[in-house]
């Protein structure tokens, strides 16, 4: 940067701009991607400054791509000619896509092709996959394949699909087009193994999915740092012993989280749709050191039978609190669980962010007095807290008058 | 090192121009070295930088003296460009390059964010006719050429155009 040139003159300043490639794509980063496909068709200079900018993303909740899948749902576009440009498309542009949300099965399966460069993805998100009502010649012919090749195995009964588990096999044994998408869907996290992050499809199939198949593709991703699995649920601890280097995941629920044998420092954020036992929360968190954010739905005590209350009390007094934890948010805490709430509430002394807890009188209190350091609060009609402030400041305050 | 020392810079023709320590710690360029080497009471050259560029660098610089959120001014893509600002980048299409490329050069990340901006609101929404206009640029793609990036490329642009 700081060899000497000759100073800039004006008439040279464009042409300077346009030949430091940092500096257009700095320019670019400020246009969508409409503009970029504009920029291509300028001339070749242009075209090699912006194809890659155009490439790098590509999703279909977002325009061009939401309008060109709108106008083949409606018919204005065949869903041959598509399919053949899609096809071209990621064999020609495939290895510049780093991030693809791909929301409909045409474009899952197109980049998951044999002929697909699209194997450099650093973020893959499918979310809901809609599908167009012809089943594509692709899925097909991929049925075809699998049942060829388990043709070859005479002894077991033929299994077209590899991650779907037996259950799953006989209850959409006829739906053959979701199928393929799942299918299509591990393809392609299995040819783009440097994936940092991913989200699975929605899909009623994704329950059938083979918890081994997912955990043997999942443990090849050596760089997954964020991982949303939507309705899938997959054994918690089984989970992250295959992607210990995990720092964000979500998920509806997760089977055995309460039975976690090791230490997982690096999960940072967790995300839970459903209720957890009092007990098993603690038992998890214990052996989450690095937890900075967690959301559940509830949580809930056990069975007075069980666990009785007496006893979850002895357990918190008797237990190390999670410093690090600094973000709670709890969707839709149940009633009966309140008073567990109030009690966890006292092992979380560094929360700052609270986000949509009921709060009951048990736990307002217990937020008064156990977490001192409360600094928002999102819940509608919830508490001020610039209670918590002044308390803050008046301590401070007296402590250095002393 | 005092908060009202002041440093003398010299562009490429050799013209000198002094300015306060903190003004001249918006570029990180000038920060770095000066921290590096401290104040040796020389002038810095800026062999890289003309005269009429540098006092406009050093307008912005001096605007946005005591401005707390200076360096991530201009983060958010989508934010509109404030009324001082945008008065200052009305300039010709040269001047306005030849700051990218001093901000740049001297590593001043928000008035970079902000010239590259205003190129980009040039460019955007507009055809690749009328994008050569704005920058006189020569299409010198063969017809063959542009009909096959055209196919490629341009399908999301022309289907919604």
């Amino acid at each position: 940067m700081l060899e000497s040139t000759p100073a800039v003159i004006k008439e040279a300043a464009s042409s300077k701009v346009i030949a430091l490639p940092e500096l257009m794509e700095h320019i670019g980063h400020y246009l969508q991607q409409s503009d970029h496909a504009s920029c291509t068709l300028v001339c070749r200079a242009w075209n090699e400054i912006f194809t890659p900018l155009l490439w790098a993303k590509l999703d279909t909740h977002t325009k061009p791509w939401s309008k060109i899948m709108y106008k083949l749902d409606t018919g204005e576009i065949q869903r041959d000619e598509l399919e053949g440009w899609c096809k071209t498309i990621f064999e020609k542009h495939g290895h510049r896509i780093r991030h693809l949300g791909a929301h409909w099965n045409t474009i899952v399966e197109a980049a998951s092709l044999e002929t697909s460069n699209c194997r450099n993805l650093v973020s893959l998100s499918t979310e809901l996959v809609k599908h167009s009502h012809v089943t594509p010649t692709t899925v097909l012919a991929l049925v075809a394949d699998f049942v060829d090749f388990n043709n070859d195995d005479n002894t077991h009964e033929p299994r077209q699909f590899p991650w779907v588990s037996e259950e799953g096999m006989t209850k959409y044994r006829e739906d053959i087009r979701y199928r393929g998408t799942v299918e299509r869907f591990f393809l392609l996290i299995r040819q783009n193994l440097s994936l940092v992050r991913i989200q699975f499809p929605i899909h009623g199939v994704m329950k059938d999915v083979s918890q081994e198949y997912v955990f043997e593709a999942l443990s090849q991703l050596r760089n997954l740092k964020e991982l949303n699995l939507v309705w899938l649920p997959l054994a918690l601890p089984t989970l992250l012993d295959t992607v210990p280097r995990l720092e964000r995941l979500q998920g509806h629920s997760f089977p055995d989280l309460g039975s976690l044998q090791h230490q997982y420092p690096n999960l940072r954020t967790l995300s839970i749709r459903t209720y957890i036992l009092f007990t098993n929360l603690l038992s998890m968190l214990n052996h989450l050191p690095g937890l900075e954010e967690l959301q559940i739905e509830s949580v809930l005590g056990e069975p007075e039978s069980v666990v009785p209350y007496k006893e979850a009390c002895r357990i918190v007094e008797t237990s190390a609190p999670f410093l690090r934890l600094r973000t709670l948010q709890v969707d839709n805490q149940l009633r009966p669980g309140d008073k567990y709430m109030a009690l966890f509430l006292r092992m979380i002394p560094n929360l700052i962010r609270l986000v949509n807890l009921t709060l009951v009188y048990a736990v307002k209190n217990a937020l008064w007095e156990y977490c001192y350091f409360l600094d928002e609060i999102r819940i509608v009609d919830g508490p001020n807290v610039e209670a918590w402030r002044e308390r803050r400041a008046q301590q401070e305050k007296e402590s250095q008058q002393q | 090192m005092s908060a009202h020392s002041q440093i003398l810079l010299t562009s490429s023709e050799g013209t000198e121009f002094i300015i306060d320590r903190d003004i001249a710690d918006k570029s990180m360029l000038l920060k770095c070295m000066l921290e590096d080497i401290g104040e040796i009471g020389q002038a810095v050259p800026l062999p890289n930088v003309s005269g009429p560029i540098l006092t406009k660098v050093i307008e912005y610089c001096t605007h946005h003296r005591d401005d707390p959120n200076f360096l991530s001014a201009n983060d958010d893509v989508a934010a509109e460009i404030d009324e001082w600002d945008l008065e200052y980048c009305k300039v010709d299409q040269g001047t306005l390059y030849e700051l990218i490329l001093a901000a740049n050069y001297l590593d001043i990340k928000p008035l970079m964010d902000l010239t590259c901006k205003t190129v980009a609101n040039m460019i955007k929404a507009k055809s690749p006719e009328e994008i050569r206009k704005t920058f006189n640029i020569t299409n010198d793609f063969t017809p063959e050429e542009e009909d096959q990036v055209r196919r490629e490329n341009g399908k999301g642009s022309r289907r919604l155009s």
